[in-house]
């Protein structure tokens, strides 16, 4: 495609690489960098290269972090004989927000998925099996996605780790808090039904 | 629940239509290929999002040489009135309930329930299992959005494996994370053959006092869902499906496709004990076809409490006046009716049908 300028085009060429973006909003990012202030382009752009620079890793847990502990797992108020398993950081981000749990995580960086050529190896189930050996886990709550992935995934991790004697617990899904038996759909309200619990 | 107005531009050859139908009986006469069948098409459309044509691709509903198409219709409910919009312009396909846009298409699912006869029909009977697979599912899925829920769910699971099978045919792949994808496999399929059996349970009485009525004799219509695997009475279903997917591994690493499970089932009719697939003929296929569709019908306006429209498309054809009058007092005289056909017969001139002419995709009515 022609844009007159052939840096332009490069620019708009990198943005449709990110997840999510597509030609049309590649350019109107583009177009938008193009009018915004000198200082807001280059903290972008400086933003983006101390991204690559100082953030990796966390070689423990996955998470995202500026040394090689993330600050979740440097942090001695935390039990570190809970772990808790997900498919992304936002995953992470999300349960970190409800300031509900104070162990620590393991983040997968995906899910099994053979459609997209994702098997075991490709996730960091290694690390976190090296993991369990090393240290004293006394539960591991599987925390990926309730969906057909995310599923497969937990299942597959419950059968390598139950056999260590480790607790493995599954999140529990069903209906949205606050809302009300009568609002909620069909489907949702009949797998809460299945997955009934005794008071 | 009956349809009260259609209005369409540019479906298939049909030029733009207004139409007002009556609550109960319409009827659409046309010669061959004039578009009486196009104009069921779009009714069913409306109701359930697709065709009831097993082969049709939206982008074949387009008007020759045009780029999109338009319907919309109004029907009254015992929700209320609902009005829908559905258009499709070869990239993508949007519907609209009462001005709303909607993200999935399956919220139509169950609000206008359908059902629709044909010549198709007689597939039901003669053809292999996937047509008959189809037909539960479409069935079922109308009342139940818990099965729709559920089957795509499953179709999504069998993907995965399919691809994870055919990975380790090609030693792109070890059986590592099979297990885990047998175990959703299993519990997913167990929730839908369980439903396809319940409903054939409840299907197998109602078509066969249908079939006794349509065709006035006394052959016992039988219907039995019959499993993709081995299965001795009494064990547990779930077990059999998972030896079988265990068993079988050797079989479907080979073919690298998944071999077992509700996607390969299939439903046995017979006929005073005799497969219908194999010892029926013509008459009594036809028949047993018509027979199922109309205990389906049932099935769903007892489920929705909601009674379905009905669409019969030269459903006469092959039947002598004395069926065809039996098979009209077969439906239910509370549910609305369309019939498309090329001629007027002695059931048509009756009074009561409000008389549409199709002509060439013109559309009058008289």
């Amino acid at each position: 495609m022609h844009y007159g300028s052939e840096i332009l085009s490069r620019t708009i060429d990198e943005l449709m690489k990110l997840p999510g973006i597509g030609r049309k909003t590649a350019q109107r990012l583009a177009f938008y960098l193009l009018k915004s202030s000198q200082e807001d382009a280059v903290a972008l752009a400086n933003a983006i290269v101390e991204l690559k620079e100082k953030v990796r890793f966390c070689v423990q847990c996955f998470n995202a972090s500026e040394n090689d502990l993330c600050t979740i797992c440097r942090d001695v108020k935390r039990e570190p004989a809970l772990i808790c398993v997900v498919e992304e950081t936002n995953d992470l981000l999300a349960i970190e927000k409800t300031s509900e749990f104070h162990g620590l995580y393991h983040v997968l960086q995906g899910h099994l998925s053979p459609l997209d050529g994702i098997g075991p190896d490709d996730l960091r189930i290694r690390e976190l099996m090296q993991r369990l050996e090393k240290t004293e886990v006394r539960e591991m709550i599987i925390a990926t996605n309730p969906n057909a992935e995310g599923e497969a995934t937990a299942l597959y991790l419950m059968k390598l780790v139950k056999p260590l004697g480790i607790k493995v617990t599954r999140i529990a899904r069903g209906l949205p808090v606050g809302s009300d038996l009568e609002f909620s759909d069909e489907v949702t309200l009949s797998r809460a039904l299945t997955g009934r619990q005794e008071m | 629940m009956f349809i009260k107005t259609v209005k369409g531009s540019n479906f298939r050859n049909l030029s733009a239509f207004d139409l007002e139908f009556a609550p109960g009986k319409n009827l659409f006469l046309g010669i061959n290929g004039s578009g009486k069948t196009n104009l069921l098409e779009a009714i069913h459309y409306l109701c359930i999002g697709r065709s009831m044509r097993s082969v049709a691709e939206d982008e074949q509903m387009i008007g020759f040489t045009r780029e999109w198409f338009r319907l919309e219709g109004q029907a009254q409910t015992t929700e209320g009135d609902i009005n829908v919009e559905a258009a499709y312009n070869k990239e993508e396909k949007r519907l609209k309930i009462n001005g709303e846009l909607q993200q999935k298409l399956s919220e139509l699912i169950g609000r206008m329930p359908v059902i629709s006869l044909s010549q198709e029909d007689d597939d039901l009977c003669k053809a292999g299992p996937g047509v008959r697979r189809r037909f539960m599912d479409l069935a079922i899925s109308q009342f139940s959005k818990t099965y729709l829920a559920d089957l795509q769910d499953y179709n999504r699971i069998l993907k995965q494996r399919n691809h994870l099978l055919y990975a380790i045919k090609e030693g792109r792949s070890n059986a590592g994370s099979l297990e885990a994808w047998n175990q959703q496999l299993v519990e997913c399929g167990m929730k839908l053959v369980r439903k396809r059996m319940e409903v054939i349970d409840d299907l197998k009485e109602m078509a066969g006092s249908r079939y006794v009525g349509v065709s006035g004799g006394r052959e016992r219509l039988g219907l039995r869902y019959h499993l993709s695997y081995k299965y001795e009475p009494g064990q547990p279903i779930e077990e059999a499906f998972a030896k079988a997917l265990a068993t079988g591994f050797e079989f479907e690493r080979r073919r690298g496709i998944t071999m077992f499970g509700p996607h390969r089932d299939d439903m046995e009719i017979s006929l005073a004990g005799m497969r219908i697939r194999q010892f029926g003929s013509q008459g009594q296929q036809r028949t047993a076809a018509i027979a199922l569709k109309l205990a389906v019908a049932e099935i769903m306006a007892a489920q929705l409490k909601e009674k379905p429209v009905i669409l019969l498309d030269e459903i006469f054809a092959e039947l002598d006046s004395q069926r065809a009058g039996l098979l009209i007092r077969q439906l239910d005289p509370e549910c609305q009716v369309f019939i498309a056909s090329a001629h007027e017969n002695d059931i048509t001139r009756q009074d009561g049908f409000k008389k549409f002419r199709v002509e060439d995709g013109r559309i009058v009515q008289e």
